[in-house]
């Protein structure tokens, strides 16, 4: 890109208004990143590029839809959840494989691995670059009945968000229910499912305490969340300003990944404050669930695009599981 | 462009629309498409595609359909009939008769439903009818509808709670909780206000023919038994976790049609009516949801909500001045938004600002539950007032004005629960720690 | 002229019916769920998400027999004030507004729908639907409403024409009685 000089100064002297959207209330960590982010790219770019951060779903957009909303340049920035919009673009289900990932450490190193297949499609296939990745703490299972075992999870009610999730749930002799958000705690209360599939930011937005008793950090997937801009805007932009945003990026993700094991920490300390035990799972029980949910992942490598398949077994390779 | 100028004009554009004939969803749309293309550079209708996918595709929705369902069983079979001759006898010789069974059954249908247009159509389908026949005062009638039917929103289980549960951190459960008292208070002003009135006015509330003894009391109880049962049945569907507050919808579906069928009063031809009723009335209902959130999206996207309560912010107020502009606030924007809009695109910026005058944030969920009730029957964008139109074909400028003694109820209680904030917060605390 | 106009009226009709069965299909579907989960433990997987498809598809087809029925509302203030040609003469105006706005969603959720159809776009439920499928309800349903409100525009445009403008029916379920 870049052009000449002039015309670059020409595109700089018009500042630039962006919204960017997060499905997520205010006050959760990926708004409050996506928030922080607007104010490094203002400071960085000496308020060329204001990012106006509208939280909740103020803008009517759900999640599944976002890849397509910030190719059309709906809107020019946005959060979107990698898991969510793999039923658009399969390889981003790479995210969603259940037990592949061990340990935050592993979560990291299979994101490394799987950003520059993440940036080639979203840049050639979806025209949008990616400033940032951000992580969730890994999901776990919350439920009413103490878990220390494949056993004690036979039978559960347990509330999934994905195809994985309910296969997960499935292999373990539970029943998957894919209720929306808004009817989990109500459900809880009720018993219409007596536990669920999520993280502890999640955990700490529903207030799940005042429904349920017990957290097994069994870590089940680490879901991330894509922040992506609009390449056609993200190009009319002068070098010096793009150079800027990736590096805002950069520093952003890094302090992200940074904080996340610390968020986990603090956010699980809340629900146990507030009176949830968390159960540790045992070496035993987790090798149990991985190897009952082995063929989960490998019926998805099946179906899956050629690059996912290079993502998974280049991962196995480097945590030294083949 | 000032903020003045874009709400003005958008504004004038939908009262100059409503004006002339054109339909009220479609309306929404074009406003919001006008709103777009003039103030921003985003492209509307690519947008709209989206809002519309969005707003229709669901699984929560389905209660709505369901729950106008199986109103159209009950005004169709001789349950709803038999409501009124159970009722009779316990009501007649208050002031105000039968319209207490309006309040009454609002009150029971919103412990069963989340959201207030189901409510105030599966009621006002069936009560409406009867009590105009019987020659009740229109005003008094639709009127303590349109403010009961709100209550589907303040008395759980409630959609706009769990919204507002989880983008302020509240607890829901709490939530949950803290409506049933000033739901039963509100219930019970509008009861009291219908009896004020028709003991200054007898004949708005005429008195039938007859006069009952006990005896006849106890003789017309179990005609009120099918409704009572199905509102245990929807209830305990619930409460004992067999089924999600939407689900329960299908429940009660399916125990208005046992009842219809076991007092013969559904053939086919009556069934298809009833279901294209419902599928009407859930259209009807659902193109207006939809214009509504594309036009709150394009509210939001001009900024409108977060400016204006920016600008409140900015007035160095106190903690009664607060209240006070604030709700003049959401009456404004409730004139526009429908009640999710209200909630998403003011509070990140209103909750700041109460809590740091002092309110606790679960008082101020009801009172903004309590306000989304206003937005209901406030015109020109009220969807009680366009379900009760539906019911009865009347102008809705009119029905807000029937509705104007309800509107003021309410703000007496949101005056009450602000000087006595225990009123609310007393029994969630006593209940969760 | 009045061979199409009543063609319309019957898809239409037709569509409306379809809509009923697509809610007592879904009613179907909660209730066996209800059932095979508080009974069994079981579940049918896909309630959830296809009541979700299934409210799209009884809002969408439902949209141009509630128009023919007149279910949808609006104020008509200014069509009890104004009498003969003067009140056709809006009803033209109200149904040729009509008429441009549905084409625009017609045209918008068919480009939506096609967008799905290209990108293979699927749920991320266990079903792993293919979205192009109930999407496929939107540009249908605006596309029939379309040509409702298009039939509604002859039927006026006739009126006009044969000066038949006398008392015809103030509409059921619209504003400003
Ligand atoms: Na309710
Ligand atoms: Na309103």
């Amino acid at each position: 890109g870049g052009g000449g000089a002039p015309a670059d100064d020409a595109k700089s002297a018009e500042p630039v208004n962006w919204t960017a959207n997060s499905v997520w209330p205010p006050e959760n960590h990926q708004s409050a990143g996506l928030q922080e982010f607007a104010n490094k790219v203002k400071e960085a770019t000496n308020g060329q590029v204001e990012i106006t951060v509208q939280t909740g779903g103020a803008l009517g957009f759900k999640g599944p839809e976002l890849l397509k909303v910030v190719r059309d340049g709906l809107v020019p920035v946005s959060d979107i959840l990698t898991s969510g919009v793999a039923g658009d673009e399969p390889v981003f289900g790479v995210v969603t494989l259940p037990f592949l990932i061990q340990n935050f450490e592993e979560g990291k190193i299979l994101n490394e691995i799987a950003r520059p297949y993440f940036d080639k499609v979203a840049e050639e296939k979806w025209n949008q670059k990616i400033l940032y990745i951000s992580p969730w703490p890994a999901a776990g299972i919350w439920s009413k009945e103490k878990i220390e075992s494949v056993e004690d999870m036979r039978g559960l009610k347990t509330r999934t968000y994905d195809k994985n999730g309910a296969l997960v749930m499935e292999a373990v002799g539970g029943t998957p229910y894919p209720l929306p958000f808004s009817e989990v705690y109500s459900s809880l209360a009720t018993g219409v499912i007596d536990s669920v599939l999520t993280s502890t930011p999640t955990a700490v937005d529903a207030k799940f305490w005042e429904v349920l008793k017990y957290y097994a950090p069994i870590n089940v997937t680490m879901a991330t969340d894509l922040v992506t801009v609009n390449l056609d805007e993200f190009n009319k932009l002068d070098e010096e300003t793009r150079e800027a945003l990736i590096a805002a990026g950069k520093e952003m993700e890094e302090e992200m990944w940074a904080k996340v094991a610390e968020l986990d920490k603090q956010k699980e300390a809340e629900c146990n404050e507030n009176g949830i035990e968390t159960v540790q799972p045992s070496q035993e029980f987790l090798n149990e669930l991985s190897s009952i949910t082995k063929d989960i992942r490998e019926e998805w490598l099946k179906q899956a695009p050629p690059e996912a398949k290079e993502i998974v077994s280049e991962f196995l390779k480097q945590v030294g599981r083949q | 462009m000032s903020l003045f100028i874009i709400s003005f004009t958008l504004l004038g554009l939908l009262i100059l629309l409503l004006g002339s004939s054109i339909w009220v969803g479609i309306t929404l749309f074009l406003v919001g498409i006008a709103g777009f293309t003039l103030f921003t550079g985003s492209p509307p209708l690519t947008i709209l595609s989206n809002i519309l996918w969005n707003s229709t595709s669901g699984s929560t929705m389905m209660a709505l359909p369901l729950f106008i369902f199986m109103g159209e069983i009950l005004f169709r079979s001789k349950i709803s009939e038999n409501l009124f001759k159970g009722l009779s006898p316990w009501v007649n010789n208050l002031p105000g008769r039968l319209v207490h069974v309006n309040i009454v059954a609002s009150a029971l249908f919103a412990a069963v439903s989340g959201s207030s247009a189901a409510t105030t159509a599966t009621v006002g389908k069936i009560t409406l009818p009867e009590l105009l026949k019987r020659n009740y005062n229109k005003s008094l009638c639709l009127g303590s509808l349109a403010g009961a039917g709100s209550l589907g929103f303040l008395i759980p289980p409630s959609i706009v709670m769990l919204v507002y549960g989880i983008m302020s951190g509240v607890s829901i459960g709490k939530l949950f909780i803290a409506g049933i008292v000033p739901g039963v208070i509100l219930a019970a002003s509008f009861s009291l206000y219908a009896a004020m009135r028709c003991v200054f006015k007898p004949e708005l509330a005429p008195r039938g023919e007859d006069n009952y003894t006990w005896s006849d009391r106890m003789k017309t109880l179990p005609l009120l038994l099918p409704v009572i049962i199905l509102i245990v049945l929807v209830l305990g569907s619930i409460y004992t976790g067999w089924a999600t507050p939407t689900e329960a919808a299908a429940v009660g579906v399916l125990g208005a049609l046992f009842f219809a069928w076991i007092s013969r009063s559904m053939d086919r031809k009556v069934f298809w009516e009833a279901v294209l009723g419902a599928i009407k009335t859930s259209c009807m209902i659902m193109l207006i949801v939809c214009g509504a959130s594309f036009l709150s999206v394009a509210v939001g996207y001009l900024g409108i909500p977060a400016k204006l309560t920016t600008f409140i912010g900015e007035l160095g107020l106190s903690k009664y001045q607060l209240i006070m502009i604030l709700s003049i606030m959401y009456i404004i924007l409730g004139c526009m938004l429908d009640g999710f809009s209200m909630i998403v695109m003011s509070l990140p910026l209103a909750l700041p600002l109460i809590t740091a005058a002092g309110f606790d944030p679960l008082w101020f969920g009801i009172y903004l539950v309590i306000m989304i009730e206003v937005s209901q029957i406030t015109p020109p964008v009220g969807f009680n007032l366009f379900v009760i139109n539906g019911l009865v074909e009347e102008n809705i400028f009119r029905i807000a004005r029937y509705a104007l003694p309800s509107f003021v109820i309410m703000f007496l209680v949101v005056a009450l629960i602000t000087a006595f904030p225990q009123i609310v917060l007393t029994l969630p605390n006593m209940m969760i720690r | 002229m009045e061979l199409l106009v009543r063609l319309c009226d019957r898809l239409s009709h037709a569509c409306g019916m379809v809509a009923g069965l697509m809610m007592l299909v879904g009613l179907a579907l909660i209730l066996v769920e209800i059932v095979i989960r508080t009974l069994f433990s079981m579940t049918l997987y896909i309630t959830e998400e296809y009541t979700g498809y299934i409210m799209v598809a009884i809002t969408f087809l439902a949209l141009a027999y509630t128009l023919k029925e007149k279910g949808h509302i609006r104020m008509i203030f200014l069509h009890t004030v104004l009498k003969g040609r003067a009140r056709v003469a809006l009803d033209i105006y109200a149904f040729a507004v009509g008429l441009a706005l549905s084409a625009l969603i017609t045209m918008t959720t068919f480009q939506f729908f096609w967008d799905s159809v290209v990108s293979q776009s699927r749920s991320m439920q266990i079903s792993e639907t293919y979205l192009a499928i109930p999407q496929f309800f939107m540009p249908f349903g605006a596309f029939v409403l379309t040509l409702q409100f298009a039939a509604e525009l002859g039927r006026s445009l006739l009126r006009l024409r044969t000066g038949v403008v006398g008392e015809e029916e103030v509409e059921s379920g619209a504003l400003g009685r």
